[in-house]
């Protein structure tokens, strides 16, 4: 079986951090040597739990964007076509376009539905707490 | 602009450039030795050397504006808001000498004595003042207050850019417009009910540090202020900005309700209002604690879009795009959810 890439970046963070940082002391090489190994550590701890939330994320926006009814009949056929999606479009390009929508979204809803503007801000919230990061932790 | 092959060259290239400089400066026959460069502070280049002249060693710092950076930022305002807290008596760095364009050091600069002994926390160091936290939050927010005392006078006005809320907003609203290299939700919702309700002056206009926060002071080890640094960001303004900006949780060490690490925060503004004779305006400050979110956000967003175009290879960057970037967009969200609820 083959290393996790959480495994695989959490070694490579402490080789960074026990091997390469002791060497290179408190000089600017040594320090920024520590920002990767902090870097890596933090992404590896992310990679075990990160994609999960996002797909859950992900499908709560798309209920979200698909209850709504707007108005504006510019704003509704976009939507229409962007819930339609595009099965060649990779991940982060159909985030880019769906996080899009919602920017339209909520600044109208902001104008014309306070019911609406409030379920925007309650999926931003629980998104954003989902996407934060935990300070980087050696694995016990 | 930053001269390019220049910020590529050797220590030995840039020793050459400061013993001209200071030779001149000084009209004597100057050596530079032991040049160093300091690691953070992704926004300038700063390196620290050893002047040796007739009289004797001189230890002292070089900033200039690196070819990638954080923020975009004037090197002559920043050695001016140095030289009017220097003047004032505060605990600052004393500046030496200003380049303000690329000639002589590569990239405008400018040169300063080193502030010997002190130590700046990184971002995830807890309790980084221990028991001398409450000596170091007094003396933090009484320098704070000292430096919202001063009444901005002609050379102030002259020297600094000027802006109140509304153009801070700006500011930084156009600042993640040109930088976002994806949709920013959160940052487009709470700039518009931020420019819906943009507040007046909480005073008379101050001259705003603008970067006031942990790890851009130094203390010695028994917790005593030893300089205010980075002035990049300086202006006059609000001073709500400062406190709002030094008493975002980003900053705190993961010590919930302690500012900065260091002391409660009534405590933090009732010193802030002794030592600077203004009133602390909680309104105005709800709004402000949201614009230090999002000025965090358009920060980090920039900061992205320099590693995402391959400007800069520096982790600092990287790492600024990574977890303060999610830290900010996660309680900006969650603060705009609690305003509106």
């Amino acid at each position: 079986m083959s290393l996790s890439v959480a495994q695989s970046l959490q070694s490579l963070a402490l080789a960074q951090a026990l091997m390469v940082v002791p060497a290179l002391g408190d000089s600017y090489e040594g320090k920024t040597a520590a920002t990767i190994a902090a870097l890596l550590l933090m992404l590896g701890q992310a990679m075990e739990e990160l994609p999960g939330r996002r797909h859950e994320s992900r499908r709560a926006l798309e209920q979200l964007l698909r209850g709504v009814e707007v108005s504006d009949p510019a704003l509704a056929l976009d939507l229409d076509h962007i819930l339609a999606g595009d099965s060649d479009m990779n991940w982060m390009a159909r985030d880019a376009v769906l996080m899009g929508a919602l920017v339209e979204v909520h600044a109208w809803a902001d104008r014309h539905d306070a019911a609406l503007a409030a379920r925007c801000r309650d999926w931003l919230a629980d998104w954003a707490a989902g996407e934060r990061l935990d300070p980087p932790r050696l694995p016990t | 602009m930053p001269d390019g092959a220049a910020l590529g060259e050797g220590n030995g290239d840039l020793a050459a450039r400061l013993a001209r400089t200071l030779g001149a400066l000084w009209g004597e026959p100057v050596e530079v030795e032991g040049i160093s460069r300091f690691h953070g502070g992704a926004a300038r280049e700063t390196y620290r050397f050893t002047a040796k002249r007739a009289g004797g060693d001189e230890a002292l710092v070089l900033r200039r504006d690196p070819a990638s950076s954080l923020i975009t930022t004037s090197r002559a305002a920043e050695f001016h808001a140095l030289a009017r807290a220097h003047g004032a008596g505060l605990p600052v760095p004393e500046p030496l000498y200003l380049a303000a364009d690329a000639h002589e050091f590569g990239a405008p600069g400018f040169l300063m004595r080193e502030v010997p002994g002190g130590r700046a926390p990184s971002l995830f160091e807890e309790d980084p003042y221990g028991a001398g936290r409450a000596t170091t939050g007094t003396a933090l927010f009484t320098g704070l207050g000292r430096l919202h005392a001063l009444v901005p006078d002609e050379e102030d006005r002259r020297r600094l850019p000027a802006m109140d809320a509304g153009q801070r907003l700006a500011h930084w609203k156009a600042e993640i417009a040109a930088h976002r290299i994806q949709p920013e939700p959160v940052a487009a919702a709470a700039i518009r009910w931020l420019e819906a309700k943009v507040p007046a002056p909480s005073g008379a206009t101050a001259i705003v540090h603008g970067d006031f926060r942990s790890g851009n002071f130094l203390v010695d080890g028994e917790g005593r202020l030893l300089a205010l640094l980075d002035w990049e960001m300086a202006h006059l303004g609000d001073p709500m900005e400062d406190l709002a900006w030094a008493m975002d949780p980003l900053w705190s060490h993961g010590m919930h309700g302690h500012v900065a690490g260091t002391l409660p925060r009534a405590e933090a503004i009732a010193v802030w209002a002794a030592a600077s004779g203004r009133r602390f305006d909680p309104g105005a400050f709800e709004w402000w604690q949201l614009f230090a979110g999002v000025m965090g956000l358009a920060i980090w967003i920039s900061s992205s879009f320099e590693v995402a175009r391959h400007r800069t290879v520096d982790p600092v960057m990287a790492f600024a795009g990574t977890y303060p970037y999610r830290f900010h967009n996660a309680q900006v969200a969650a603060q705009l959810k609690r305003l509106m609820a």
